[in-house]
Protein backbone atom coordinates (compact mmCIF):
# COMPACT_ATOMS: atom_id res chain seq x y z
CA UNK A 1 0.00 0.00 0.00
CA UNK A 2 2.77 2.43 0.95
CA UNK A 3 4.57 1.74 -2.34
CA UNK A 4 1.36 2.60 -4.23
CA UNK A 5 1.06 5.89 -2.31
CA UNK A 6 4.73 6.64 -2.99
CA UNK A 7 4.20 6.02 -6.71
CA UNK A 8 1.13 8.25 -6.72
CA UNK A 9 3.12 10.91 -4.86
CA UNK A 10 5.80 10.68 -7.55
CA UNK A 11 3.30 10.86 -10.41
CA UNK A 12 1.57 13.90 -8.89
CA UNK A 13 4.91 15.62 -8.44
CA UNK A 14 5.76 14.98 -12.10
CA UNK A 15 2.49 16.61 -13.16
CA UNK A 16 3.21 19.50 -10.82
CA UNK A 17 6.73 20.03 -12.12
CA UNK A 18 5.50 19.99 -15.71
CA UNK A 19 2.60 22.38 -15.14
CA UNK A 20 4.61 24.83 -13.04
CA UNK A 21 7.52 24.78 -15.50
CA UNK A 22 5.20 25.64 -18.41
CA UNK A 23 3.49 28.36 -16.38
CA UNK A 24 6.77 29.86 -15.15
CA UNK A 25 8.18 29.82 -18.68
CA UNK A 26 5.06 31.64 -19.91
CA UNK A 27 5.67 34.45 -17.42
CA UNK A 28 9.16 35.06 -18.83
CA UNK A 29 7.86 35.33 -22.42
CA UNK A 30 8.55 38.85 -23.70
CA UNK A 31 5.33 39.35 -25.67
CA UNK A 32 2.26 37.30 -26.60
CA UNK A 33 2.81 35.21 -29.70
CA UNK A 34 1.23 36.50 -32.90
CA UNK A 35 0.86 33.04 -34.42
CA UNK A 36 1.85 29.46 -33.72
CA UNK A 37 5.17 29.05 -31.92
CA UNK A 38 7.97 28.10 -34.28
CA UNK A 39 10.47 26.48 -31.91
CA UNK A 40 10.56 24.10 -28.97
CA UNK A 41 11.41 26.83 -26.44
CA UNK A 42 8.70 29.19 -27.72
CA UNK A 43 6.23 26.30 -27.78
CA UNK A 44 7.10 25.34 -24.19
CA UNK A 45 6.16 28.83 -22.99
CA UNK A 46 3.15 29.26 -25.29
CA UNK A 47 0.52 28.06 -22.82
CA UNK A 48 -2.56 29.78 -21.43
CA UNK A 49 -0.87 30.11 -18.05
CA UNK A 50 -3.81 31.41 -15.96
CA UNK A 51 -5.74 28.20 -16.69
CA UNK A 52 -3.03 26.21 -14.89
CA UNK A 53 -3.22 28.01 -11.54
CA UNK A 54 -6.05 26.12 -9.82
CA UNK A 55 -4.88 22.73 -11.10
CA UNK A 56 -1.39 23.51 -9.85
CA UNK A 57 -2.65 24.53 -6.40
CA UNK A 58 -4.79 21.38 -6.07
CA UNK A 59 -1.95 19.22 -7.34
CA UNK A 60 0.49 20.87 -4.92
CA UNK A 61 -1.74 20.14 -1.94
CA UNK A 62 -2.42 16.58 -3.12
CA UNK A 63 1.28 15.89 -3.69
CA UNK A 64 2.15 17.34 -0.29
CA UNK A 65 -0.53 15.34 1.55
CA UNK A 66 0.62 12.12 -0.15
CA UNK A 67 4.18 13.03 0.86
CA UNK A 68 2.98 13.55 4.44
CA UNK A 69 1.49 10.05 4.42
CA UNK A 70 4.76 8.56 3.16
CA UNK A 71 6.71 10.59 5.72
CA UNK A 72 5.75 8.22 8.56
CA UNK A 73 7.51 5.15 7.11
CA UNK A 74 10.29 7.42 5.84
CA UNK A 75 10.93 8.64 9.39
CA UNK A 76 11.09 5.08 10.71
CA UNK A 77 13.01 3.32 7.91
CA UNK A 78 14.97 5.83 5.83
CA UNK A 79 15.82 8.65 8.23
CA UNK A 80 16.93 6.16 10.87
CA UNK A 81 19.22 4.56 8.30
CA UNK A 82 20.64 7.94 7.29
CA UNK A 83 21.46 8.64 10.93
CA UNK A 84 22.87 5.17 11.56
CA UNK A 85 25.19 5.46 8.56
CA UNK A 86 25.90 9.13 9.35
CA UNK A 87 24.81 10.23 5.88
CA UNK A 88 24.34 13.78 7.15
CA UNK A 89 24.32 15.62 3.78
CA UNK A 90 21.52 13.35 2.54
CA UNK A 91 19.51 14.11 5.63
CA UNK A 92 20.15 17.81 4.96
CA UNK A 93 18.86 17.38 1.42
CA UNK A 94 15.61 16.00 2.83
CA UNK A 95 15.28 18.58 5.62
CA UNK A 96 15.55 21.40 3.08
CA UNK A 97 12.98 19.63 0.91
CA UNK A 98 10.37 19.34 3.67
CA UNK A 99 10.83 22.95 4.79
CA UNK A 100 10.73 24.44 1.28
CA UNK A 101 7.63 22.39 0.44
CA UNK A 102 5.91 23.78 3.56
CA UNK A 103 6.87 27.35 2.59
CA UNK A 104 5.55 26.72 -0.93
CA UNK A 105 2.29 25.47 0.54
CA UNK A 106 1.82 28.70 2.52
CA UNK A 107 2.53 30.70 -0.65
CA UNK A 108 -0.34 29.13 -2.59
CA UNK A 109 -2.79 31.80 -1.33
CA UNK A 110 -1.00 34.81 -2.85
CA UNK A 111 -0.08 32.67 -5.86
CA UNK A 112 -3.77 32.06 -6.63
CA UNK A 113 -4.60 35.75 -6.13
CA UNK A 114 -1.80 36.75 -8.50
CA UNK A 115 -3.19 34.43 -11.19
CA UNK A 116 -6.79 35.58 -10.77
CA UNK A 117 -8.24 36.64 -14.14
CA UNK A 118 -8.09 39.41 -15.32
CA UNK A 119 -4.39 39.46 -14.51
CA UNK A 120 -3.18 42.64 -12.84
CA UNK A 121 -0.57 44.31 -15.02
CA UNK A 122 1.12 45.90 -12.00
CA UNK A 123 1.60 42.45 -10.46
CA UNK A 124 3.39 40.90 -13.45
CA UNK A 125 6.82 40.86 -11.80
CA UNK A 126 5.47 39.35 -8.57
CA UNK A 127 3.52 36.74 -10.57
CA UNK A 128 6.63 35.83 -12.58
CA UNK A 129 8.99 35.57 -9.62
CA UNK A 130 6.61 33.80 -7.24
CA UNK A 131 5.67 31.26 -9.93
CA UNK A 132 9.35 30.73 -10.72
CA UNK A 133 10.14 30.28 -7.03
CA UNK A 134 7.37 27.68 -6.69
CA UNK A 135 8.68 25.92 -9.81
CA UNK A 136 12.18 25.86 -8.30
CA UNK A 137 10.79 24.41 -5.06
CA UNK A 138 8.94 21.57 -6.78
CA UNK A 139 11.92 20.82 -9.02
CA UNK A 140 14.16 20.61 -5.96
CA UNK A 141 11.60 18.49 -4.12
CA UNK A 142 11.24 16.07 -7.03
CA UNK A 143 14.98 15.65 -7.50
CA UNK A 144 15.68 15.35 -3.76
CA UNK A 145 12.87 12.81 -3.32
CA UNK A 146 14.06 10.81 -6.31
CA UNK A 147 17.67 10.72 -5.10
CA UNK A 148 16.67 9.75 -1.57
CA UNK A 149 14.39 7.05 -2.91
CA UNK A 150 17.38 5.68 -4.82
CA UNK A 151 19.30 5.57 -1.55
CA UNK A 152 16.58 3.62 0.24
CA UNK A 153 13.00 3.38 -0.88
CA UNK A 154 10.06 3.64 1.49
CA UNK A 155 8.13 0.40 1.85
CA UNK A 156 10.98 -1.94 0.85
CA UNK B 1 7.27 49.04 -5.84
CA UNK B 2 3.61 49.60 -6.76
CA UNK B 3 0.78 49.44 -4.25
CA UNK B 4 -2.36 47.37 -4.74
CA UNK B 5 -5.88 47.30 -3.34
CA UNK B 6 -6.51 43.67 -4.35
CA UNK B 7 -6.68 40.86 -1.75
CA UNK B 8 -3.04 40.20 -2.58
CA UNK B 9 -1.80 42.21 0.40
CA UNK B 10 -3.89 40.22 2.85
CA UNK B 11 -2.87 36.86 1.38
CA UNK B 12 0.76 37.94 1.13
CA UNK B 13 0.91 38.88 4.78
CA UNK B 14 -0.89 35.67 5.78
CA UNK B 15 1.54 33.57 3.71
CA UNK B 16 4.61 35.31 5.11
CA UNK B 17 3.36 35.17 8.71
CA UNK B 18 2.54 31.47 8.26
CA UNK B 19 5.97 30.81 6.76
CA UNK B 20 7.77 32.82 9.44
CA UNK B 21 5.82 31.04 12.19
CA UNK B 22 6.72 27.69 10.63
CA UNK B 23 10.42 28.59 10.37
CA UNK B 24 10.43 29.90 13.94
CA UNK B 25 8.66 26.77 15.21
CA UNK B 26 11.00 24.31 13.54
CA UNK B 27 14.17 26.25 14.30
CA UNK B 28 13.18 26.39 17.99
CA UNK B 29 11.83 22.81 17.89
CA UNK B 30 8.42 23.93 19.14
CA UNK B 31 5.44 21.98 17.86
CA UNK B 32 1.72 21.64 18.50
CA UNK B 33 1.62 17.86 18.63
CA UNK B 34 3.74 14.79 18.06
CA UNK B 35 3.10 11.79 15.83
CA UNK B 36 4.69 8.43 16.51
CA UNK B 37 4.55 6.50 13.22
CA UNK B 38 5.57 3.10 14.62
CA UNK B 39 2.48 2.93 16.80
CA UNK B 40 0.39 5.38 14.77
CA UNK B 41 -0.15 7.50 17.91
CA UNK B 42 -0.73 11.25 18.25
CA UNK B 43 0.25 13.05 21.47
CA UNK B 44 0.22 16.64 22.70
CA UNK B 45 3.43 16.07 24.66
CA UNK B 46 6.62 14.13 23.83
CA UNK B 47 6.58 10.50 24.93
CA UNK B 48 9.28 8.03 25.90
CA UNK B 49 11.60 6.30 23.45
CA UNK B 50 9.54 3.12 23.60
CA UNK B 51 7.16 4.60 21.03
CA UNK B 52 10.01 4.98 18.53
CA UNK B 53 10.93 8.05 16.48
CA UNK B 54 8.50 10.94 16.51
CA UNK B 55 7.39 13.38 13.82
CA UNK B 56 7.11 17.08 14.64
CA UNK B 57 6.70 18.24 11.03
CA UNK B 58 2.90 18.06 10.99
CA UNK B 59 2.73 20.18 14.13
CA UNK B 60 5.01 22.82 12.61
CA UNK B 61 2.76 23.07 9.57
CA UNK B 62 -0.29 23.34 11.83
CA UNK B 63 1.38 26.25 13.65
CA UNK B 64 1.99 27.94 10.28
CA UNK B 65 -1.62 27.37 9.20
CA UNK B 66 -2.99 28.78 12.46
CA UNK B 67 -0.73 31.84 12.29
CA UNK B 68 -1.64 32.44 8.63
CA UNK B 69 -5.34 31.91 9.32
CA UNK B 70 -5.26 34.40 12.18
CA UNK B 71 -3.54 36.95 9.92
CA UNK B 72 -6.40 36.64 7.41
CA UNK B 73 -8.72 38.01 10.11
CA UNK B 74 -6.89 41.35 10.17
CA UNK B 75 -8.83 44.29 8.72
CA UNK B 76 -8.20 44.58 5.00
CA UNK B 77 -7.25 48.24 5.21
CA UNK B 78 -4.16 47.23 7.20
CA UNK B 79 -2.82 45.16 4.33
CA UNK B 80 -4.18 46.94 1.25
CA UNK B 81 -1.08 49.02 0.73
CA UNK B 82 1.41 46.16 0.97
CA UNK B 83 3.58 46.27 -2.18
CA UNK B 84 3.05 43.24 -4.49
CA UNK B 85 6.79 42.52 -4.50
CA UNK B 86 6.65 41.77 -0.77
CA UNK B 87 5.50 38.23 -1.52
CA UNK B 88 8.48 37.03 -3.51
CA UNK B 89 11.05 39.06 -1.57
CA UNK B 90 9.75 37.65 1.72
CA UNK B 91 9.54 34.13 0.32
CA UNK B 92 13.11 34.28 -0.98
CA UNK B 93 14.37 35.56 2.36
CA UNK B 94 12.61 32.78 4.27
CA UNK B 95 13.92 30.16 1.82
CA UNK B 96 17.42 31.55 2.37
CA UNK B 97 16.93 31.32 6.15
CA UNK B 98 15.89 27.67 5.78
CA UNK B 99 18.92 26.83 3.64
CA UNK B 100 21.27 28.64 6.04
CA UNK B 101 19.70 26.92 9.05
CA UNK B 102 20.09 23.48 7.46
CA UNK B 103 23.61 24.08 6.15
CA UNK B 104 25.11 22.35 9.22
CA UNK B 105 24.16 18.96 7.74
CA UNK B 106 26.65 19.57 4.92
CA UNK B 107 29.46 20.69 7.22
CA UNK B 108 29.57 17.67 9.58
Amino acid sequence: MMIAILLLHGLCSLFLVGALSHQAAATWRRAPLAGRPTGVVAGFAAVRAPLYAQAIAISYVLTMVLGDVVYGPYRVDVKTMLFDLQLWPWNGVFEIKEHLVALGFFLLGPYLVLWRVPLGATQARSRRLLTSLLAAIVWYALLAGHLLNNLKGVGF
Amino acid sequence: MEHTASPLGRWTLAALVASAAYVLAYSQDVTLFYYYPMGGEWHWRPQGEALGPRITYYGWKAIGLLAGGATLLLPRRWTDRLPPDTVWVGALLLAAVVCAHESHWFLK
